[in-house]
């Protein structure tokens, strides 16, 4: 482009630099540039001499001029006293950050309130705020308001020409208000008030009524009379409305008002008029009743006897620290109480039969440590008396021995090394504690109790098979059963879990039953199955093997199961069972499996236990009806986590394949960590 | 027997009041239960005061030492019952299971179970072994305070303040309910085990039969009517022991029914607890802050 061109040049390129140029160098610098750079890099070292903080430039021509000391004590010439600034001590480097550049210009105080007093209140609330302010801020005129109070404003009058006293109150009509002149009114600020509800655009309220304002009238009322002559007065929306031109803006429809409701269920009352209501005379307000007040009983004093002489006795009412009695009835007190005429109206009622010796044993407890009957003789004699009573009566309440079936638990009986004295007969009243939530619990109560009622047996019915069953053998399946204390609400019973997991196990257990107790473990995720295998006393109990799950319900369990007990020593209220729901129909597959397998070894041919769980038909059967069963069982149990576990675990066809179900947190945490490192490496 | 004089030595236990004083298994310790929250662990003979536990809430009212002296169980006030590590005198467990003050706390013969009887008029069986915080069994048949509770190889005795002795009969399933009418403070079964000697607050200590629950002696001239005495019997089941509320330990002959013995007290005014040598004629009895120790003096008998 340059190459073409013709014409003289005036002054440099624009440049434009373009996108794809490389951005060009600084140019040059100048002779006088680059010393300024030196300067500002170096502060005037390097050189020597004086050059402290002015750049080398003391006593040059462009530079720092030291002054010399002049005294200011005799010079009272202050106006011309030096003032010395910042800029005076700064370096050029430093104005930017201290100097007069730097300085943030700003209105005078004088002038800054202005600013603040413009705030116009536009709410209600901000006219609050601002009328509150202004009672408490300290007065201090503007410039405008001074300004105005110089040429004849008071605050409060409005601005503008003068008007006509007339003018402003239209009523008046006098020469001499036509004449005077007053300031015009201030302009009231405009105050909009904001919607603060949620109600829909126009919507009023009803209006409460107040008793000072006289409604009637503001009423619409048709007047008529009726053929007796009685006037009556008709009012209601419709009525009285029709001719009304006068006020022809009223809104007849919309007329909702509070004082047409009523403000209390309460019968109709014959309308009681205002005057009375109101009025300060007595008369009004009252009126004279129509019945007699009575008292509804009237009770006589007792009859004193004539030779009757007050005096205190002081009889030892026995209390025993220990125990509450002392009411102990005496019969003999309680007779001669008869006799006299103690004049109670519930006495004299007629009971039935049944009742009445209630009643007297009430009476009897009631009375006897409390009053003496008159006619006995009140000296020792009578002291000497109550001493007696207790061994006569002891007699009479002593019942001698009372004895009834107790059902130990099993495990206190295993405890105390004891054979448990019932085998067939279900526990009745287990008060084995499951931290079942309290309403479950008493809805499972009054399940029973209906059950009981009806005759229904309180188990399934699958409950029919231990009867049959030799006690021996088969013993020591159904206490399991029995004996499951899983959470009833959230787990299915030991035994589900311990017919899926623990195959090889059901045969130890039938080899090893005439075999002292042996306990095995087997780990369920994070539980772990206790089980005492053989012996006649098998006991099962999950023990949780991490203590977390129990430590984040505590609370809730702790003021449940506080319930909980107080529930169980209320004796009317039957005490709280586990179901055992299923595991009796398993047992029963898992008994039939083992007397065949029984059969089998007896027969001799089967000699490996292995041999016996590869080859076994009767084996094959069991896994696969086990499996069938477990999974039409798992379907009652479809809301819970465990059961698609569960149902992977059945519904996997070799022993490969079994998922091991984890349900500890812990373990995911340290599987994730390990998926973490494993990433972490790669 | 009749001849017999007790020596005693006094010992100050420092714990308030003691509330109950037991020996251990053996007889050659004994326990001292305070209202001071501590439960004292002494060797009367040596008259050292061997360890102190310390752990419960309130007031302690009663212990018991394991069968292998591995362990001792207390209860108190503060409705816990507690496991204690005799050697390191850790707490082992406690159970919160009671509504109200335990009164009384027993082992099992094998010390796998803990009984105690409170105030909530239940009964509770704690397992040792396991790590429940449940009870096994909560016997809940009585209608006034549990005051206390025996327990033998095979049942558990419950003595109640509604007049009622109840013995749970683990073998054969049943529970006996004998009426005595008056508050039973102690049970205790006879070494023989076929009688059941409670404490009534009638001033009578009642013997009955245990198979048929007839009353077969009445022991009376002692005074108990407020407060919570023990009585048993002695080593050899010849003699009726108790205490009192005029600060003396009584003796009876156990077939005769004759008062025997009335040891003094000095300075006591109620005698509350005692505990009886499983073997040897000795016995240490505790009234308000201190205990006594007796024992048989050296005297030749003169019969």
């Amino acid at each position: 482009m340059e190459d073409f061109f013709e014409g003289a040049r005036y002054g440099k390129e624009i440049y434009e630099p373009n996108d794809e140029d490389v951005p060009r160098k600084k140019r040059k610098l100048s002779r006088r540039e680059e010393r300024e750079k030196e300067r500002q890099l170096f502060h005037g070292a390097f050189k020597g001499g004086f050059s402290v903080g002015h750049f080398g430039t003391v006593g040059s021509k462009e530079g720092f001029q030291p002054k010399t000391f002049k005294s200011s004590r005799k010079d009272q010439n202050h106006s011309e006293r030096i003032r010395q600034t910042v800029e005076d001590f700064i370096d050029s480097e430093d104005e930017e950050a201290f100097g007069s550049s730097s300085c943030r210009i700003r209105m005078k105080k004088s002038y800054e309130k202005e600013k603040e007093v413009k705030r116009v209140p536009h709410t209600e609330r901000q006219l609050l705020a601002f009328s509150v302010e202004k009672l408490l801020a300290p007065q201090s005129n503007t410039v405008g308001e001074r300004l105005l109070q110089s040429l004849g404003w008071k605050p409060g009058q409005g601005i503008g020409k003068k008007i006509s006293l007339q003018r402003k109150n239209p009523l008046l009509s006098s020469v001499a208000s036509n004449q005077t002149t007053i300031s015009p009114e201030d302009i009231q600020a405009i105050i909009t008030k904001f919607k603060e509800d949620t109600f829909g655009l126009g919507y009023q309220g009803l209006e409460k009524p107040s008793f000072s304002s006289v409604a009637p009238s503001s009423q619409n009322h048709v007047f008529g009379t009726l053929e007796k002559g009685k006037k009556i007065r008709i009012s209601g929306q419709a009525f009285g409305v029709g001719m009304d031109e006068d006020n022809e803006d009223m809104d007849v429809y919309s007329k909702e008002d509070l004082s047409q409701y009523d403000f209390e269920l309460a019968p109709a009352k014959p309308d009681i008029r205002k005057k009375e209501m109101f009025s300060t005379k007595l008369e009004d307000r009252f009126v004279l009743a129509s019945k007699p007040w009575l008292f509804q009983k009237y009770y006589k004093p007792p009859d004193v006897p004539k030779d009757f002489k007050p005096h205190l006795e002081e009889v030892e009412v026995k209390q025993d620290t220990i125990s509450s009695e002392g009411l102990v009835g005496r019969k003999e007190r309680f007779n001669l109480l008869k006799k006299g005429n103690v004049g109670l109206e519930w006495e004299e009622k007629e009971v039935d039969a049944k009742e009445r010796p209630k009643e007297e044993d009430f009476l009897q407890k009631l009375f006897s440590s409390r009053f003496v009957s008159k006619g006995t003789d009140q000296t020792a004699t009578g002291i000497e008396k109550e001493t007696e009573l207790p061994t006569s009566l002891s007699k009479a309440r002593r019942g001698g021995r009372i004895t009834v079936d107790w059902f130990p638990d099993k495990l206190l009986c295993t405890r105390f090394n004891v054979p448990c004295p019932y085998l067939s007969v279900p526990e009745k009243k287990t008060e084995r504690k499951t931290s079942l939530p309290l309403f479950t619990a008493l809805a499972l109560a009054k399940e029973k109790k209906q059950q009981q009622a009806s005759g229904v047996e309180s188990f399934p019915a699958p409950q029919e098979a231990p009867p049959e069953r030799e006690p021996e053998r088969e013993l020591p399946k159904t206490e399991e059963a029995d004996l499951v204390t899983a959470q009833f609400h959230e787990r299915p019973p030991i035994d589900l879990f311990k017919a899926i997991f623990a195959d090889s196990e059901s045969e130890d257990e039938v080899s090893t039953l005439t075999q002292p107790s042996i306990t095995e473990t087997a780990e369920l995720g994070s539980w772990t199955v206790e089980s005492k295998v053989g012996g006649p006393y098998e006991n099962m109990t999950l023990v949780p093997a991490i203590e977390e799950k129990k430590d984040v319900g505590k609370g809730q369990d702790k003021a449940y199961s506080e319930e909980m007990k107080k529930e169980t020593i209320d004796e009317n209220l039957p005490a709280i069972t586990e179901k055992p729901i299923f595991t009796k129909t398993f047992s029963k597959q898992m008994h039939k499996v083992e007397e065949e397998d029984h059969a089998l070894i007896e027969k001799g041919k089967m000699k490996d236990k292995k041999e016996l769980a590869e080859t076994s038909k009767s084996k094959v059967k069991s896994d696969e009806l086990r499996r069938l069963e477990i999974l039409e069982r798992l379907k009652e149990f479809d809301d819970l986590e465990e059961v698609n576990d569960l149902r992977k675990v059945v519904t996997s066809e070799s022993e490969d394949e079994w998922v091991e179900i984890d349900r500890s947190d812990k373990k995911k945490k340290k599987q994730k960590k390990r998926k973490k490192e494993k990433k972490k490496k790669y | 027997m009749k001849n017999v004089e007790f020596d005693s030595f006094i010992s100050e236990s420092k714990q308030g009041t003691v509330r109950a004083i037991r020996f251990n298994v053996d007889g050659n310790y004994c326990l001292t239960c305070g209202s001071d929250k501590t439960l004292k662990l002494w060797n009367p003979f040596k008259r050292m005061l061997l360890k102190t536990y310390i752990g419960h809430g309130l007031e302690v009212m009663d212990a018991q030492g394991s069968c292998d002296n591995s362990q001792l169980v207390s209860c108190g006030t503060d409705k816990n019952v507690i496991l204690w590590d005799v050697t390191t005198g850790n707490t082992v467990r406690k159970y919160r299971g009671h509504l109200s003050t335990v009164n009384s706390v027993a082992f099992n013969e094998e010390s796998t179970v803990a009984i105690s009887g409170s105030v909530d008029t239940s009964v509770r069986c704690w397992d040792l072994k396991s790590k429940r915080n449940e009870p096994i069994q909560i016997l809940g048949e009585g209608t006034d305070s549990v005051t206390s509770v025996s327990v033998s190889s095979y049942e558990v005795l419950a003595g109640c303040a509604d007049g009622r002795v109840r013995r749970y009969d683990l073998r054969n399933g049943k529970l006996d309910t004998d009426d005595l009418v008056h508050s039973i403070t102690s049970v205790r079964l006879t070494k023989d085990g076929q009688g059941i000697l409670c404490s009534c607050s009638d001033s009578t200590v009642r013997l009955i039969d245990k198979d048929s629950g007839e009353l077969l002696s009445e022991y009376k001239g002692h005074t108990h009517n407020q407060f919570k005495i023990d009585s048993c019997t002695n080593h050899s089941d010849t003699h009726v022991v108790s205490g009192s509320e005029d600060g003396c330990v009584y003796f009876w002959s156990l077939i005769d029914g004759t008062i025997t013995h009335r040891l003094r007290h000095e300075g006591a005014r109620i005698v509350h607890s005692i505990a009886y040598h499983p073997t040897k004629n000795c016995f240490i009895s505790a009234a308000e802050g201190r205990f006594w120790i007796w024992q048989e003096s050296e005297q030749e008998t003169e019969e």
